[in-house]
């Protein structure tokens, strides 16, 4: 079976698990919302300033999505071991990590299309830049938190005080590419402002991460 | 010497497995060959789910050497010739035993074969009429089928069951020893892990006792005769 | 696996060159340097603020390495390597984050500033102690060895983007830089005392390094005789 199948196969269950509870989809999207609610009660923004806080209000929020994304997604795998299954499978452990990126990234990307509306409502603001490339910062953005997020969600799963641990371990290193979309983010809300370098600075981050991270995925996993 | 080690479904030669200071397992020397059923035996942690995992390929023996069909490393080929029935059912709560299976069978590369091999192994295990509920909603008894199911899907020839009767009632228990005696007929080689050892009364071939992660006794199938490789000295 | 009970006799050797050289950097830094025009004493705090930062990165250095090792050959010491640089790295990380502030509140009158050499130390200083973290967390698995290797070479990978980042974040929005470790023009007594203070913290860190792998080593023996321990005793009682 071909890498790419795999991986598929891999969404397509974790997707059709999903979309029979709808758990996780609900309890991360009203956790980012209350964070969104939370937030708006400190300012309303008015200046330029103020609405480039915004953009750092809305990535918190979207960070606190993904962090329940990932955990939720390897509580699945964790609670009958299905981990050890699929390691016992003839599948390709990077086309199953591959498959795990992709899924947290499609499950994060919903919940983030669901709040920003929100967001632009509880602040009273719109997008005065280009919205086209900032969807694109969005995917960049996403990825770049899901890759390493996956990555060290796999890496913690059997560790304890794992919750604390994910987050300890993916903001610091995710710090380039946070940067890098709440500057976007706030170029397009104000409407000025290099887009494009961030961009390439996503683009930059999100390969070096993914193929440092496939390249890894393999070593690490084979044999315990 | 020992002859025709490669015809052997599994061997342990002399496979030691400590976690830091804890001893799994300790000098651990057995073999098992196709058409035999040999009764894993000892009290809990014993070890047996251990050297069930190690015989799995999904722990690394610390010392000693497995081999599964001749091979000592766990290509995709020897995976799809070993089928693990775990103590955790392996099975994803929200899907329906039918969806469970296809999703293994898709990373068991069975292509076209998978919806009848899926069909023939849930009428063998006996889970049809609940093939399409979630596993969520199934009883204990009936998640045991289906993750017997899930590990017969490709086929395997080294049947690894850990606990296959734990919680199960008694027209259960019947039903999957007569499974286990149906695989054997059709040259399974079959290790099954239990700690009630009076339920394989009658079907083992042979049985390996482990105590506090040592072989405490080894008798081999009948077949087996010296082809039990000797332990390993553990060097200084 | 050779049994060596105490340090060595080289690295005694080595803490008594350490010594001289750190009484020799504080004499450079406190004395044979010259004052600096503006910002008056305080200012000598940079000789070690920056050794500080230029020695914690030399031992993220050598995890990254150890890291990458322990991924290819899986043996033990480079985990211990690994793990030693990281923890002395962390303290002279520490040290370096705590001289700023000291040097820069009395000078530029701010306690710190998002200034792309300032940022990215705190970044590295925040991806080790996650390291370290997670290394404590999993302790009780040798598997996790493996993963924690992992972490190290995307930590290391993370700090020049790091730097580059802010770097370019700051040509958007240009905010106080607080100076130090500026070539241009600077006093060579200043540059000698800076470098002298670097290769004592360098022995110092090599001094510390080598303790805490030889402790790290020592207790996986200790380990491994305990387990051996406990089969003769399995063995004996059959």
């Amino acid at each position: 079976m071909s890498y790419w199948t795999t991986a598929m196969r891999i969404v397509a269950k974790d997707l059709l698990s999903e979309a029979r509870t709808r758990e996780m989809t609900n309890a991360v999207l009203f956790f980012a919302l209350l964070v969104l609610v939370l937030f708006s009660f400190s300012f309303q923004p008015a200046s330029d300033e103020e609405r480039r806080l915004a953009s750092g209000v809305l990535w918190i929020a979207f960070l606190f999505a993904g962090v329940g994304v990932l955990d939720r997604s390897f509580w699945r795998e964790r609670v009958n071991e299905c981990l050890d299954a699929l390691r016992l499978t003839p599948a390709s452990a990077s086309a199953l990590f591959v498959g795990k990126c992709v899924a947290n990234a499609l499950f994060l990307l919903l919940a983030e299309v669901i709040l920003v509306p929100l967001f632009l409502v509880f602040f009273d603001l719109s997008f005065r830049g280009d919205v086209r490339a900032w969807l694109l910062v969005l995917v960049l953005g996403t990825w770049a938190l899901v890759v390493n997020g996956t990555f060290f969600a796999a890496m913690t799963t059997n560790v304890r005080s794992r919750e604390l641990l994910l987050p300890l371990l993916l903001l610091p290193v995710s710090v380039p590419a946070l940067v890098a979309v709440v500057e976007a983010t706030a170029a397009a809300l104000l409407g000025e402002g290099a887009m494009r370098v961030w961009i390439q600075v996503l683009i930059a981050f999100d390969v070096i991460y993914t193929t440092l991270a496939l390249l890894l995925f393999e070593t690490v996993v084979e044999g315990t | 010497m020992i002859e025709a080690l490669d015809s052997k479904a599994l061997v342990f030669e002399g496979v030691c497995k400590t976690f830091g200071e804890t001893v799994a397992l300790w000098q651990v020397s057995f073999a098992l060959g196709p058409g035999e059923l040999v009764a894993l035996t000892g009290s809990n942690g014993a070890g047996k789910s251990t050297l069930l995992r190690v015989a799995a390929f999904l722990l690394k023996p610390t010392s000693g050497r497995v081999l599964v069909f001749g091979q000592s490393r766990p290509t995709p080929d020897v995976k799809r010739r070993i089928g693990l029935l775990g103590h955790a059912s392996f099975l994803y709560e929200d899907l329906s035993a039918e969806e469970n299976l296809k999703f293994y069978a898709a990373l068991y590369a069975l292509g076209r074969e998978a919806d009848e091999r899926i069909a023939c192994v849930l009428r063998e295990v006996g889970a049809e009429d609940f093939r399409h509920r979630p596993v969520r909603t199934l009883s204990h008894g009936m998640r045991k089928r289906v993750s017997l199911a899930r590990a017969m899907l490709s086929d395997p020839e080294l049947l690894l069951l850990d606990e296959p009767f734990s919680g199960l009632d008694v027209a259960s228990i019947e039903r999957t020893r007569a499974l286990m005696v149906e695989w054997r007929r059709r040259g399974k080689a079959l290790l099954v892990a239990t700690h009630q050892a009076e339920l394989l009364d009658g079907i083992a071939d042979g049985e390996l006792v482990l105590d506090r992660g040592r072989v405490r006794s080894w008798r081999a199938p009948a077949s087996c005769g010296s082809a039990v490789p000797p332990p390993v000295r553990e060097r200084a | 696996m050779r049994s060596e009970r105490a340090l060595p006799r080289w690295w005694f050797g080595l803490v008594g060159i350490t010594a001289v050289a750190l009484i020799l950097g504080v004499l450079h830094a406190l004395w044979f340097a010259p004052t600096e025009r503006t910002m008056g004493t305080v200012q000598r705090i940079f000789y070690y603020h920056v050794s500080s930062a230029w020695t914690a990165f030399v031992a993220f250095f050598i995890n990254f390495l150890a890291c990458a090792a322990y991924l290819k050959a899986r043996h033990p010491k480079w985990d211990a390597v690994a793990v030693s640089a990281a923890e002395v790295g962390v303290v002279f990380g520490t040290v370096n984050l705590i001289t700023g502030p000291i040097w820069a509140k009395p000078v530029w009158g701010i306690w710190w500033t998002w200034d792309a050499r300032l940022t990215s130390t705190l970044v590295m200083w925040l991806l080790y102690v996650s390291y370290l973290l997670l290394r404590q967390f999993a302790a009780e698995q040798p598997s996790q060895r493996v993963w924690a290797a992992a972490f190290g070479i995307f930590a290391f990978v993370d700090v020049p983007i790091v730097y580059l980042s802010i770097r370019l974040w700051r040509t958007q929005h240009p905010g106080p830089v607080i100076a130090g470790g500026e070539q241009s023009g600077i006093d060579p007594r200043m540059f000698l005392a800076l470098h002298v203070c670097f290769l004592a913290f360098l022995l110092l860190f090599v001094v510390l390094f080598y303790w805490r792998y030889r402790l790290e080593r020592q207790r996986a023996e200790l380990a491994e005789l305990r387990a051996r321990l406990h089969r003769l005793h399995l063995e004996r009682s059959a």
